[in-house]
Protein backbone atom coordinates (compact mmCIF):
# COMPACT_ATOMS: atom_id res chain seq x y z
CA UNK A 1 0.00 0.00 0.00
CA UNK A 2 1.40 3.37 -0.99
CA UNK A 3 -0.27 5.92 1.29
CA UNK A 4 0.86 8.79 -0.91
CA UNK A 5 -0.95 7.31 -3.89
CA UNK A 6 -4.07 6.65 -1.87
CA UNK A 7 -4.16 10.19 -0.49
CA UNK A 8 -3.03 11.57 -3.86
CA UNK A 9 -0.24 13.69 -2.44
CA UNK A 10 3.44 14.16 -3.31
CA UNK A 11 6.15 12.31 -1.41
CA UNK A 12 7.32 15.51 0.27
CA UNK A 13 3.90 16.46 1.66
CA UNK A 14 3.94 17.86 5.20
CA UNK A 15 1.53 17.33 8.13
CA UNK A 16 -0.84 20.05 6.93
CA UNK A 17 -1.10 18.82 3.34
CA UNK A 18 -1.49 15.22 4.48
CA UNK A 19 -4.29 16.10 6.89
CA UNK A 20 -6.00 18.23 4.25
CA UNK A 21 -5.83 15.38 1.72
CA UNK A 22 -7.10 12.92 4.32
CA UNK A 23 -10.11 15.07 5.21
CA UNK A 24 -10.88 15.60 1.55
CA UNK A 25 -10.82 11.85 0.91
CA UNK A 26 -12.97 11.17 3.96
CA UNK A 27 -15.48 13.67 2.65
CA UNK A 28 -15.52 11.80 -0.63
CA UNK A 29 -15.68 8.37 1.01
CA UNK A 30 -17.47 8.76 4.35
CA UNK A 31 -17.22 5.68 6.62
CA UNK A 32 -20.98 5.15 6.75
CA UNK A 33 -21.26 4.93 2.95
CA UNK A 34 -17.87 3.56 1.87
CA UNK A 35 -16.54 1.61 4.86
CA UNK A 36 -13.91 -0.34 2.90
CA UNK A 37 -12.56 2.70 1.10
CA UNK A 38 -12.58 4.68 4.33
CA UNK A 39 -10.62 1.95 6.11
CA UNK A 40 -8.01 2.10 3.40
CA UNK A 41 -7.79 5.90 3.57
CA UNK A 42 -7.52 5.85 7.36
CA UNK A 43 -4.74 3.24 7.19
CA UNK A 44 -2.88 5.37 4.65
CA UNK A 45 -3.27 8.45 6.83
CA UNK A 46 -2.04 6.66 9.94
CA UNK A 47 1.04 5.52 8.05
CA UNK A 48 2.25 9.07 7.36
CA UNK A 49 0.25 11.44 9.55
CA UNK A 50 3.21 12.85 11.53
CA UNK A 51 6.95 13.13 11.27
CA UNK A 52 7.55 10.00 13.34
CA UNK A 53 5.22 7.79 11.31
CA UNK A 54 6.65 9.19 8.07
CA UNK A 55 10.18 8.42 9.21
CA UNK A 56 9.08 4.90 10.06
CA UNK A 57 7.29 4.51 6.72
CA UNK A 58 10.15 5.83 4.58
CA UNK A 59 12.70 3.75 6.42
CA UNK A 60 10.96 0.45 5.80
CA UNK A 61 9.17 1.15 2.54
CA UNK A 62 10.28 2.36 -0.82
CA UNK A 63 7.25 4.05 -2.33
CA UNK A 64 7.76 3.23 -5.96
CA UNK A 65 5.46 3.81 -8.88
CA UNK A 66 3.24 1.45 -10.82
CA UNK A 67 4.71 0.05 -14.03
CA UNK A 68 1.69 1.53 -15.87
CA UNK A 69 2.66 5.01 -14.64
CA UNK A 70 6.17 4.58 -15.94
CA UNK A 71 4.81 3.23 -19.22
CA UNK A 72 2.46 6.17 -19.54
CA UNK A 73 5.44 8.45 -19.63
CA UNK A 74 7.68 6.16 -21.67
CA UNK A 75 5.09 5.95 -24.47
CA UNK A 76 3.66 9.41 -24.09
CA UNK A 77 2.71 10.20 -27.66
CA UNK A 78 0.08 12.24 -29.43
CA UNK A 79 -2.76 9.88 -30.39
CA UNK A 80 -4.02 10.06 -33.95
CA UNK A 81 -7.29 11.90 -34.45
CA UNK A 82 -7.47 11.94 -38.22
CA UNK A 83 -5.92 9.58 -40.73
CA UNK A 84 -4.58 10.27 -44.18
CA UNK A 85 -5.68 8.02 -47.04
CA UNK A 86 -2.28 6.30 -47.05
CA UNK A 87 -2.56 5.56 -43.36
CA UNK A 88 -6.12 4.32 -43.74
CA UNK A 89 -5.11 2.09 -46.62
CA UNK A 90 -2.18 0.67 -44.63
CA UNK A 91 -4.52 -0.12 -41.75
CA UNK A 92 -7.06 -1.70 -44.11
CA UNK A 93 -4.41 -3.98 -45.57
CA UNK A 94 -3.23 -5.33 -42.25
CA UNK A 95 -6.79 -5.72 -40.96
CA UNK A 96 -8.12 -8.07 -43.63
CA UNK A 97 -8.28 -11.18 -41.51
CA UNK A 98 -10.54 -10.90 -38.51
CA UNK A 99 -10.56 -14.12 -36.46
CA UNK A 100 -14.11 -13.48 -35.22
CA UNK A 101 -15.33 -13.12 -38.79
CA UNK A 102 -13.50 -16.26 -39.84
CA UNK A 103 -15.23 -18.07 -36.97
CA UNK A 104 -18.52 -16.85 -38.35
CA UNK A 105 -17.87 -18.32 -41.78
CA UNK A 106 -16.92 -21.67 -40.32
CA UNK A 107 -19.88 -22.01 -37.96
CA UNK A 108 -22.17 -24.62 -39.41
CA UNK A 109 -25.73 -23.38 -40.09
CA UNK A 110 -28.35 -25.39 -38.18
CA UNK B 1 -29.62 -59.04 -40.93
CA UNK B 2 -32.23 -56.78 -39.39
CA UNK B 3 -30.42 -56.71 -36.09
CA UNK B 4 -27.15 -55.90 -37.91
CA UNK B 5 -28.81 -52.95 -39.68
CA UNK B 6 -30.37 -51.79 -36.46
CA UNK B 7 -27.01 -51.94 -34.66
CA UNK B 8 -25.31 -50.05 -37.50
CA UNK B 9 -28.02 -47.41 -37.51
CA UNK B 10 -27.73 -47.05 -33.75
CA UNK B 11 -23.98 -46.68 -33.98
CA UNK B 12 -24.25 -44.12 -36.78
CA UNK B 13 -26.65 -41.98 -34.78
CA UNK B 14 -24.46 -42.29 -31.67
CA UNK B 15 -21.33 -41.21 -33.57
CA UNK B 16 -23.21 -38.31 -35.13
CA UNK B 17 -24.48 -37.12 -31.74
CA UNK B 18 -20.95 -37.23 -30.37
CA UNK B 19 -19.64 -35.18 -33.30
CA UNK B 20 -17.74 -38.17 -34.81
CA UNK B 21 -18.89 -37.29 -38.32
CA UNK B 22 -16.30 -39.37 -40.18
CA UNK B 23 -17.31 -42.53 -38.30
CA UNK B 24 -21.00 -41.69 -38.66
CA UNK B 25 -20.54 -41.11 -42.40
CA UNK B 26 -18.85 -44.54 -42.77
CA UNK B 27 -21.79 -46.22 -41.00
CA UNK B 28 -24.36 -44.45 -43.17
CA UNK B 29 -22.36 -45.37 -46.28
CA UNK B 30 -22.50 -49.05 -45.24
CA UNK B 31 -26.23 -48.75 -44.65
CA UNK B 32 -26.72 -47.18 -48.07
CA UNK B 33 -24.81 -50.04 -49.63
CA UNK B 34 -27.45 -52.35 -48.16
CA UNK B 35 -30.41 -50.23 -49.08
CA UNK B 36 -30.78 -46.74 -50.56
CA UNK B 37 -33.06 -45.30 -47.92
CA UNK B 38 -33.69 -41.52 -48.33
CA UNK B 39 -33.26 -40.83 -44.57
CA UNK B 40 -29.83 -42.50 -44.57
CA UNK B 41 -28.89 -40.47 -47.61
CA UNK B 42 -29.97 -37.30 -45.86
CA UNK B 43 -28.04 -38.34 -42.75
CA UNK B 44 -24.89 -39.03 -44.78
CA UNK B 45 -25.26 -35.62 -46.47
CA UNK B 46 -25.53 -33.98 -43.04
CA UNK B 47 -22.34 -35.80 -41.92
CA UNK B 48 -20.49 -34.50 -44.99
CA UNK B 49 -21.71 -30.95 -44.39
CA UNK B 50 -20.51 -31.11 -40.79
CA UNK B 51 -17.15 -32.45 -41.93
CA UNK B 52 -16.86 -29.56 -44.41
CA UNK B 53 -17.34 -27.05 -41.59
CA UNK B 54 -14.95 -28.94 -39.33
CA UNK B 55 -12.22 -28.59 -41.95
CA UNK B 56 -13.08 -24.93 -42.60
CA UNK B 57 -12.79 -24.28 -38.86
CA UNK B 58 -9.23 -25.59 -39.02
CA UNK B 59 -8.60 -23.27 -42.02
CA UNK B 60 -8.30 -26.35 -44.29
CA UNK B 61 -10.49 -24.79 -46.93
CA UNK B 62 -9.72 -27.08 -49.88
CA UNK B 63 -10.91 -30.16 -47.92
CA UNK B 64 -13.89 -28.15 -46.73
CA UNK B 65 -14.75 -27.29 -50.33
CA UNK B 66 -14.53 -30.95 -51.39
CA UNK B 67 -16.73 -32.22 -48.57
CA UNK B 68 -19.31 -29.53 -49.28
CA UNK B 69 -19.41 -30.61 -52.91
CA UNK B 70 -20.02 -34.22 -51.80
CA UNK B 71 -22.78 -32.95 -49.50
CA UNK B 72 -24.35 -31.04 -52.38
CA UNK B 73 -24.47 -34.18 -54.53
CA UNK B 74 -26.48 -36.04 -51.88
CA UNK B 75 -28.68 -33.26 -50.48
CA UNK B 76 -31.74 -31.56 -51.91
CA UNK B 77 -31.75 -27.80 -52.49
CA UNK B 78 -31.66 -25.26 -50.91
CA UNK B 79 -28.13 -26.20 -49.88
CA UNK B 80 -26.96 -25.18 -46.45
CA UNK B 81 -23.65 -23.32 -46.23
CA UNK B 82 -23.57 -22.23 -49.85
CA UNK B 83 -22.36 -18.66 -49.17
CA UNK B 84 -19.74 -20.05 -46.76
CA UNK B 85 -18.60 -22.43 -49.49
CA UNK B 86 -18.16 -19.43 -51.78
CA UNK B 87 -16.20 -17.59 -49.09
CA UNK B 88 -13.92 -20.60 -48.60
CA UNK B 89 -13.07 -20.36 -52.29
CA UNK B 90 -12.18 -16.69 -51.86
CA UNK B 91 -10.22 -17.19 -48.65
CA UNK B 92 -8.22 -20.06 -50.11
CA UNK B 93 -7.65 -18.10 -53.36
CA UNK B 94 -8.91 -21.13 -55.22
CA UNK B 95 -8.45 -21.13 -59.00
CA UNK B 96 -12.18 -21.67 -59.39
CA UNK B 97 -13.09 -18.51 -57.48
CA UNK B 98 -13.62 -16.21 -60.44
CA UNK B 99 -15.76 -18.75 -62.27
CA UNK B 100 -17.92 -19.29 -59.20
CA UNK B 101 -18.27 -15.56 -58.55
CA UNK B 102 -19.45 -15.03 -62.11
CA UNK B 103 -22.40 -17.35 -61.37
CA UNK B 104 -23.64 -15.11 -58.57
CA UNK B 105 -26.82 -13.14 -59.21
CA UNK B 106 -27.45 -9.55 -58.09
CA UNK B 107 -30.21 -10.75 -55.74
CA UNK B 108 -27.87 -13.24 -54.07
CA UNK B 109 -25.15 -10.63 -53.66
CA UNK B 110 -27.44 -7.80 -52.52
CA UNK B 111 -30.03 -9.67 -50.45
CA UNK B 112 -29.42 -13.33 -49.86
CA UNK B 113 -25.76 -13.64 -48.92
CA UNK B 114 -24.82 -10.64 -46.74
CA UNK B 115 -21.90 -12.50 -45.16
CA UNK B 116 -20.38 -13.22 -48.54
CA UNK B 117 -20.98 -9.66 -49.75
CA UNK B 118 -19.28 -8.22 -46.67
CA UNK B 119 -16.19 -10.36 -47.10
CA UNK B 120 -16.10 -9.92 -50.85
CA UNK B 121 -16.18 -6.12 -50.39
CA UNK B 122 -13.08 -6.26 -48.19
CA UNK B 123 -11.26 -8.56 -50.62
CA UNK B 124 -12.06 -6.31 -53.60
CA UNK B 125 -10.76 -3.25 -51.72
CA UNK B 126 -7.53 -4.99 -50.81
CA UNK B 127 -6.15 -8.24 -52.20
CA UNK B 128 -8.41 -8.95 -55.18
CA UNK B 129 -9.78 -5.84 -56.94
CA UNK B 130 -10.11 -7.98 -60.10
CA UNK B 131 -13.00 -9.98 -58.57
CA UNK B 132 -15.35 -7.05 -59.18
CA UNK B 133 -15.23 -7.69 -62.95
CA UNK B 134 -16.90 -11.08 -62.38
CA UNK B 135 -19.81 -9.76 -60.34
CA UNK B 136 -23.24 -8.76 -61.67
CA UNK B 137 -22.67 -5.23 -62.92
CA UNK B 138 -26.19 -4.03 -62.12
CA UNK B 139 -25.88 -5.04 -58.42
CA UNK B 140 -26.26 -2.53 -55.59
CA UNK B 141 -23.06 -4.03 -54.23
CA UNK B 142 -21.03 -2.55 -57.09
CA UNK B 143 -22.86 0.79 -56.87
CA UNK B 144 -21.87 1.02 -53.20
CA UNK B 145 -18.36 -0.03 -54.08
CA UNK B 146 -18.20 2.95 -56.47
CA UNK B 147 -19.28 5.29 -53.67
CA UNK B 148 -16.57 3.90 -51.41
CA UNK B 149 -13.90 4.47 -54.06
CA UNK B 150 -15.12 8.07 -54.43
CA UNK B 151 -14.89 8.46 -50.65
CA UNK B 152 -11.32 7.12 -50.77
CA UNK B 153 -10.49 9.69 -53.44
CA UNK B 154 -11.98 12.48 -51.31
CA UNK B 155 -9.94 11.36 -48.30
CA UNK B 156 -6.85 11.12 -50.49
CA UNK B 157 -7.25 14.69 -51.70
CA UNK B 158 -8.01 15.97 -48.19
CA UNK B 159 -11.60 16.86 -49.04
CA UNK B 160 -13.04 15.24 -45.96
CA UNK B 161 -16.10 17.47 -46.09
CA UNK B 162 -17.23 15.44 -49.09
CA UNK B 163 -17.34 12.22 -47.11
CA UNK B 164 -20.62 12.62 -45.16
CA UNK B 165 -22.81 13.42 -48.21
CA UNK B 166 -21.17 10.66 -50.21
CA UNK B 167 -21.38 8.01 -47.50
CA UNK B 168 -24.96 8.91 -46.67
CA UNK B 169 -25.78 6.96 -49.82
CA UNK B 170 -24.60 3.74 -48.21
CA UNK B 171 -27.59 2.18 -46.42
CA UNK B 172 -27.18 0.28 -43.11
CA UNK B 173 -27.81 -3.07 -44.81
CA UNK B 174 -25.05 -2.53 -47.37
CA UNK B 175 -21.98 -4.73 -47.43
CA UNK B 176 -19.99 -1.49 -47.04
CA UNK B 177 -21.99 -0.02 -44.12
CA UNK B 178 -19.33 -0.79 -41.49
CA UNK B 179 -16.54 0.47 -43.72
CA UNK B 180 -18.51 3.67 -44.30
CA UNK B 181 -18.72 4.32 -40.52
CA UNK B 182 -15.01 3.59 -40.10
CA UNK B 183 -14.13 5.97 -42.94
CA UNK B 184 -16.06 8.78 -41.26
CA UNK B 185 -14.23 8.03 -38.01
CA UNK B 186 -10.85 8.00 -39.79
CA UNK B 187 -11.59 11.40 -41.31
CA UNK B 188 -12.45 12.75 -37.86
CA UNK B 189 -16.06 13.41 -38.86
CA UNK B 190 -17.65 10.91 -36.51
CA UNK B 191 -15.58 9.29 -33.82
CA UNK B 192 -17.95 6.54 -32.83
CA UNK B 193 -16.68 3.07 -33.65
CA UNK B 194 -18.75 1.27 -31.04
CA UNK B 195 -21.36 0.16 -33.56
CA UNK B 196 -18.96 -2.10 -35.44
CA UNK B 197 -19.75 -5.66 -34.34
CA UNK B 198 -16.84 -7.85 -33.23
CA UNK B 199 -17.57 -10.39 -35.94
CA UNK B 200 -17.78 -7.81 -38.70
CA UNK B 201 -15.29 -8.31 -41.54
CA UNK B 202 -14.12 -4.77 -40.69
CA UNK B 203 -13.80 -5.30 -36.92
CA UNK B 204 -9.98 -5.53 -37.05
CA UNK B 205 -9.84 -2.25 -38.96
CA UNK B 206 -12.09 -0.54 -36.41
CA UNK B 207 -9.99 -1.92 -33.57
CA UNK B 208 -6.73 -0.71 -35.13
CA UNK B 209 -8.20 2.73 -35.59
CA UNK B 210 -9.18 2.76 -31.91
CA UNK B 211 -5.69 1.61 -30.93
CA UNK B 212 -4.22 4.60 -32.80
CA UNK B 213 -6.32 6.87 -30.64
CA UNK B 214 -4.69 5.62 -27.44
CA UNK B 215 -1.62 6.67 -25.54
CA UNK B 216 0.71 5.30 -22.85
CA UNK B 217 -0.07 2.02 -21.14
CA UNK B 218 -3.50 1.75 -22.79
CA UNK B 219 -1.86 1.89 -26.19
CA UNK B 220 0.75 -0.69 -25.24
CA UNK B 221 -1.83 -3.05 -23.73
CA UNK B 222 -3.93 -2.85 -26.88
CA UNK B 223 -0.93 -3.48 -29.11
CA UNK B 224 -0.28 -6.73 -27.24
CA UNK B 225 -3.15 -8.37 -29.09
CA UNK B 226 -2.17 -7.02 -32.53
CA UNK B 227 -0.01 -9.04 -34.85
CA UNK B 228 3.41 -7.91 -35.99
CA UNK B 229 2.35 -6.21 -39.26
CA UNK B 230 -0.47 -4.37 -37.52
CA UNK B 231 1.89 -3.09 -34.83
CA UNK B 232 4.36 -1.81 -37.43
CA UNK B 233 1.62 0.20 -39.16
CA UNK B 234 0.44 1.65 -35.83
CA UNK B 235 4.05 2.57 -34.91
CA UNK B 236 4.42 4.41 -38.20
CA UNK B 237 1.12 6.26 -37.90
CA UNK B 238 1.89 7.36 -34.34
CA UNK B 239 5.52 8.13 -35.24
CA UNK B 240 6.92 6.15 -32.33
CA UNK B 241 10.66 6.40 -31.78
CA UNK B 242 12.80 3.35 -32.41
CA UNK B 243 13.37 2.95 -28.67
CA UNK B 244 9.63 3.08 -27.97
CA UNK B 245 9.06 0.42 -30.65
CA UNK B 246 11.76 -1.78 -29.11
CA UNK B 247 10.19 -1.38 -25.68
CA UNK B 248 6.76 -2.44 -26.93
CA UNK B 249 8.17 -5.36 -28.91
CA UNK B 250 9.99 -6.57 -25.82
CA UNK B 251 6.77 -6.36 -23.79
CA UNK B 252 4.89 -8.22 -26.53
CA UNK B 253 7.55 -10.95 -26.53
CA UNK B 254 7.28 -11.39 -22.79
CA UNK B 255 3.58 -10.73 -22.44
CA UNK B 256 2.89 -14.12 -20.89
CA UNK B 257 5.62 -13.81 -18.29
CA UNK B 258 5.51 -10.19 -17.22
CA UNK B 259 6.67 -10.75 -13.65
CA UNK B 260 8.47 -8.23 -11.43
CA UNK B 261 11.89 -9.32 -12.69
CA UNK B 262 10.94 -8.79 -16.33
CA UNK B 263 9.38 -5.40 -15.61
CA UNK B 264 12.48 -4.37 -13.67
CA UNK B 265 14.75 -5.32 -16.58
CA UNK B 266 12.51 -3.49 -19.04
CA UNK B 267 12.55 -0.25 -17.05
CA UNK B 268 16.29 -0.58 -16.47
CA UNK B 269 16.91 -1.01 -20.20
CA UNK B 270 14.58 1.74 -21.35
CA UNK B 271 14.97 4.18 -18.48
CA UNK B 272 16.06 6.94 -20.86
CA UNK B 273 12.48 7.09 -22.21
CA UNK B 274 11.29 8.81 -19.03
CA UNK B 275 12.57 11.33 -16.52
CA UNK B 276 15.46 9.76 -14.61
CA UNK B 277 13.67 10.15 -11.29
CA UNK B 278 10.59 8.29 -12.44
CA UNK B 279 12.57 5.29 -13.64
CA UNK B 280 14.71 5.33 -10.51
CA UNK B 281 11.68 5.40 -8.25
CA UNK B 282 10.34 2.33 -9.99
CA UNK B 283 13.71 0.56 -9.94
CA UNK B 284 14.49 1.33 -6.30
CA UNK B 285 11.17 -0.11 -5.21
CA UNK B 286 11.50 -3.21 -7.39
CA UNK B 287 15.19 -4.04 -6.86
CA UNK B 288 15.43 -7.83 -6.97
CA UNK B 289 17.34 -9.58 -4.21
CA UNK B 290 20.36 -11.52 -5.37
CA UNK B 291 23.88 -11.29 -6.56
CA UNK B 292 23.13 -8.65 -9.18
CA UNK B 293 21.70 -6.28 -6.57
CA UNK B 294 25.02 -4.64 -5.66
CA UNK B 295 26.08 -4.41 -9.29
CA UNK B 296 22.83 -2.73 -10.34
CA UNK B 297 23.04 -0.24 -7.52
CA UNK B 298 26.66 0.70 -8.10
CA UNK B 299 26.16 1.02 -11.85
CA UNK B 300 22.83 2.82 -11.92
CA UNK B 301 22.67 4.52 -8.54
CA UNK B 302 26.21 5.73 -7.83
CA UNK B 303 24.83 8.66 -5.85
CA UNK B 304 23.45 6.51 -3.03
CA UNK B 305 24.99 6.68 0.46
CA UNK B 306 26.12 3.48 2.16
CA UNK B 307 23.06 3.67 4.38
CA UNK B 308 20.64 4.07 1.44
CA UNK B 309 22.29 1.32 -0.54
CA UNK B 310 22.06 -1.13 2.35
CA UNK B 311 18.51 -0.07 3.12
CA UNK B 312 17.43 -0.83 -0.46
CA UNK B 313 19.22 -4.17 -0.32
CA UNK B 314 17.54 -4.99 2.98
CA UNK B 315 14.10 -4.10 1.58
CA UNK B 316 14.74 -6.18 -1.54
CA UNK B 317 15.75 -9.16 0.60
CA UNK B 318 12.68 -8.72 2.78
CA UNK B 319 10.40 -8.57 -0.24
CA UNK B 320 11.89 -11.78 -1.65
CA UNK B 321 11.80 -13.55 1.71
CA UNK B 322 15.56 -13.55 2.30
CA UNK B 323 15.20 -12.59 5.95
CA UNK B 324 18.69 -13.50 7.18
CA UNK B 325 20.24 -11.32 4.49
CA UNK B 326 17.78 -8.56 5.30
CA UNK B 327 18.97 -8.54 8.93
CA UNK B 328 22.60 -8.33 7.78
CA UNK B 329 21.86 -5.35 5.56
CA UNK B 330 19.85 -3.63 8.29
CA UNK B 331 22.81 -4.10 10.61
CA UNK B 332 25.01 -2.46 7.99
CA UNK B 333 22.51 0.40 7.91
CA UNK B 334 22.91 0.83 11.66
CA UNK B 335 26.69 0.87 11.31
CA UNK B 336 26.44 3.53 8.60
CA UNK B 337 24.06 5.63 10.68
CA UNK B 338 26.28 5.48 13.72
CA UNK B 339 28.81 7.52 11.76
CA UNK B 340 26.24 10.26 11.21
CA UNK B 341 25.08 12.67 13.87
CA UNK B 342 21.44 12.95 14.97
CA UNK B 343 20.29 9.64 13.52
CA UNK B 344 19.54 7.97 16.86
CA UNK B 345 15.85 7.60 16.18
CA UNK B 346 16.50 5.86 12.83
CA UNK B 347 18.92 3.47 14.54
CA UNK B 348 16.34 2.69 17.23
CA UNK B 349 13.63 2.09 14.64
CA UNK B 350 15.88 -0.24 12.64
CA UNK B 351 16.87 -2.21 15.73
CA UNK B 352 13.20 -2.67 16.60
CA UNK B 353 12.54 -3.67 13.00
CA UNK B 354 15.33 -6.26 13.17
CA UNK B 355 13.79 -7.63 16.38
CA UNK B 356 10.70 -8.44 14.33
CA UNK B 357 12.64 -11.07 12.38
CA UNK B 358 13.36 -13.11 15.50
CA UNK B 359 11.18 -15.27 17.76
CA UNK B 360 9.91 -13.46 20.85
CA UNK B 361 12.54 -14.71 23.26
CA UNK B 362 15.34 -13.56 20.96
CA UNK B 363 13.95 -10.08 20.47
CA UNK B 364 15.03 -8.72 23.86
CA UNK B 365 18.62 -7.85 22.96
CA UNK B 366 17.51 -5.81 19.93
CA UNK B 367 14.77 -4.03 21.82
CA UNK B 368 17.04 -3.38 24.75
CA UNK B 369 19.68 -1.92 22.47
CA UNK B 370 17.11 0.25 20.73
CA UNK B 371 16.32 1.94 24.03
CA UNK B 372 19.90 3.25 24.11
CA UNK B 373 18.96 5.37 21.09
CA UNK B 374 15.34 6.15 21.94
CA UNK B 375 14.79 5.57 25.66
CA UNK B 376 11.25 6.96 25.83
CA UNK B 377 9.55 4.55 23.44
CA UNK B 378 6.51 3.34 25.37
CA UNK B 379 5.80 0.42 23.10
CA UNK B 380 9.28 -1.05 23.45
CA UNK B 381 9.30 -0.54 27.22
CA UNK B 382 5.92 -2.19 27.36
CA UNK B 383 7.15 -5.19 25.36
CA UNK B 384 10.16 -5.53 27.59
CA UNK B 385 8.03 -5.34 30.73
CA UNK B 386 6.32 -8.55 29.64
CA UNK B 387 9.71 -10.19 30.00
CA UNK B 388 10.24 -8.81 33.54
CA UNK B 389 12.67 -6.39 32.13
CA UNK B 390 13.25 -2.96 33.64
CA UNK B 391 15.81 -0.81 31.97
CA UNK B 392 18.67 -0.12 34.38
CA UNK B 393 18.60 3.60 33.71
CA UNK B 394 14.93 3.90 34.57
CA UNK B 395 15.22 1.81 37.70
CA UNK B 396 18.13 3.90 38.88
CA UNK B 397 16.40 7.13 37.98
CA UNK B 398 13.32 6.08 39.89
CA UNK B 399 15.29 5.36 43.03
CA UNK B 400 17.30 8.52 42.84
CA UNK B 401 14.40 10.83 42.08
CA UNK B 402 12.01 9.42 44.62
CA UNK B 403 14.75 9.50 47.16
CA UNK B 404 15.82 13.01 46.26
CA UNK B 405 12.23 14.24 46.40
CA UNK B 406 11.43 12.77 49.73
CA UNK B 407 14.84 12.85 51.41
CA UNK B 408 15.24 16.53 50.84
CA UNK B 409 12.02 17.25 52.71
CA UNK B 410 12.26 18.68 56.21
CA UNK B 411 11.00 16.25 58.85
CA UNK B 412 7.92 18.32 59.47
CA UNK B 413 6.83 18.22 55.82
CA UNK B 414 7.73 14.56 55.53
CA UNK B 415 5.43 13.80 58.47
CA UNK B 416 2.71 15.94 56.94
CA UNK B 417 3.09 14.11 53.63
CA UNK B 418 3.13 10.72 55.27
CA UNK B 419 0.00 11.45 57.30
CA UNK B 420 -1.81 12.73 54.26
CA UNK B 421 -0.82 9.61 52.29
CA UNK B 422 -2.10 7.35 55.08
CA UNK B 423 -5.34 9.27 55.13
CA UNK B 424 -5.75 8.93 51.42
CA UNK B 425 -4.93 5.23 51.49
CA UNK B 426 -7.80 4.66 53.87
CA UNK B 427 -10.27 6.78 51.91
CA UNK B 428 -9.54 5.59 48.35
CA UNK B 429 -10.21 2.28 46.69
CA UNK B 430 -7.93 0.69 44.11
CA UNK B 431 -10.30 1.81 41.37
CA UNK B 432 -10.10 5.40 42.55
CA UNK B 433 -6.30 5.31 42.59
CA UNK B 434 -6.25 3.95 39.12
CA UNK B 435 -8.68 6.61 37.95
CA UNK B 436 -6.58 9.36 39.57
CA UNK B 437 -3.48 8.52 37.55
CA UNK B 438 -4.89 6.81 34.46
CA UNK B 439 -4.61 9.95 32.35
CA UNK B 440 -0.89 10.31 33.06
CA UNK B 441 -0.41 6.55 32.52
CA UNK B 442 -1.36 6.84 28.85
CA UNK B 443 -1.96 3.46 27.26
CA UNK B 444 -1.00 1.45 30.37
CA UNK B 445 -3.96 -0.13 32.14
CA UNK B 446 -3.22 1.20 35.62
CA UNK B 447 -6.01 -0.72 37.33
CA UNK B 448 -4.59 -4.04 36.15
CA UNK B 449 -1.06 -2.96 37.07
CA UNK B 450 -2.09 -2.03 40.64
CA UNK B 451 -3.97 -5.29 40.99
CA UNK B 452 -0.86 -7.18 39.91
CA UNK B 453 1.56 -5.06 41.97
CA UNK B 454 -0.33 -3.61 44.97
CA UNK B 455 3.00 -2.45 46.43
CA UNK B 456 2.97 0.59 44.16
CA UNK B 457 -0.15 1.90 45.93
CA UNK B 458 2.06 3.39 48.66
CA UNK B 459 4.06 5.35 46.11
CA UNK B 460 0.91 6.55 44.39
CA UNK B 461 -0.52 7.66 47.74
CA UNK B 462 2.63 9.67 48.41
CA UNK B 463 2.36 11.30 45.01
CA UNK B 464 -1.31 12.11 45.48
CA UNK B 465 -0.55 13.54 48.89
CA UNK B 466 2.28 15.66 47.44
CA UNK B 467 -0.12 16.90 44.78
CA UNK B 468 -2.82 17.78 47.32
CA UNK B 469 -0.32 19.54 49.53
CA UNK B 470 0.87 21.57 46.56
CA UNK B 471 4.31 19.94 46.23
CA UNK B 472 5.87 19.43 42.78
CA UNK B 473 5.54 15.76 41.98
CA UNK B 474 5.61 15.88 38.14
CA UNK B 475 9.10 14.55 37.56
CA UNK B 476 8.73 11.77 40.05
CA UNK B 477 5.37 10.75 38.66
CA UNK B 478 6.87 10.36 35.20
CA UNK B 479 9.65 8.19 36.50
CA UNK B 480 7.25 6.14 38.57
CA UNK B 481 5.02 5.52 35.60
CA UNK B 482 7.96 4.41 33.52
CA UNK B 483 8.86 2.00 36.25
CA UNK B 484 5.29 0.73 36.31
CA UNK B 485 5.54 0.11 32.58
Amino acid sequence: MNPYEILKIPLDADDRIIKQAYLQQVKQYPPEREPEQFKCIKEAYDMIKDEYSRLNYHLFNEPGIAFEDWLNQAVNIKPAEQFSFEQFEQLLWVAVDNPAFLDKITACPK
Amino acid sequence: MDSEISALEHQAQGDFDKGYYREAAACYQKLLNIEEKPEWKRALAECLLQRAFQFAHRARYSEAIDFWKQYQQLADPPFAGYPQWLIWHIVSEDSDTERILSQLTAVQLDNEFPLLAEYLGLEILTRHPEYRHHLPQQSRFLQHYQIITQAFAALNSGQTEKLPPLLNNIPPDSAFADLSSILLAAAGVDKNLADIAEDSAYASLARLLSVCRLNGSELVNSLMSCHFDQRQVVYDILALSSEQRQLIEQLVDKQHQLDDKVLFDVVLKFQSLTETNLAKRFLKAMLPAGLSMGLILSRHFPELTAFEENRLKALACERDGWHKDAVLYWQKCVEALKKQPAESLKIALILRHIAGFFPEHEQLQWLEESLKYDPDDTETINKLSHHDYLPDEIAAAEDISLESLFNDLPDEQWQQLSDKADELMQENTIEQWAACFQQQAGDIDLLKTIEAHPEILGALAMLKAAEELGMDSGVTLKILLQAVK
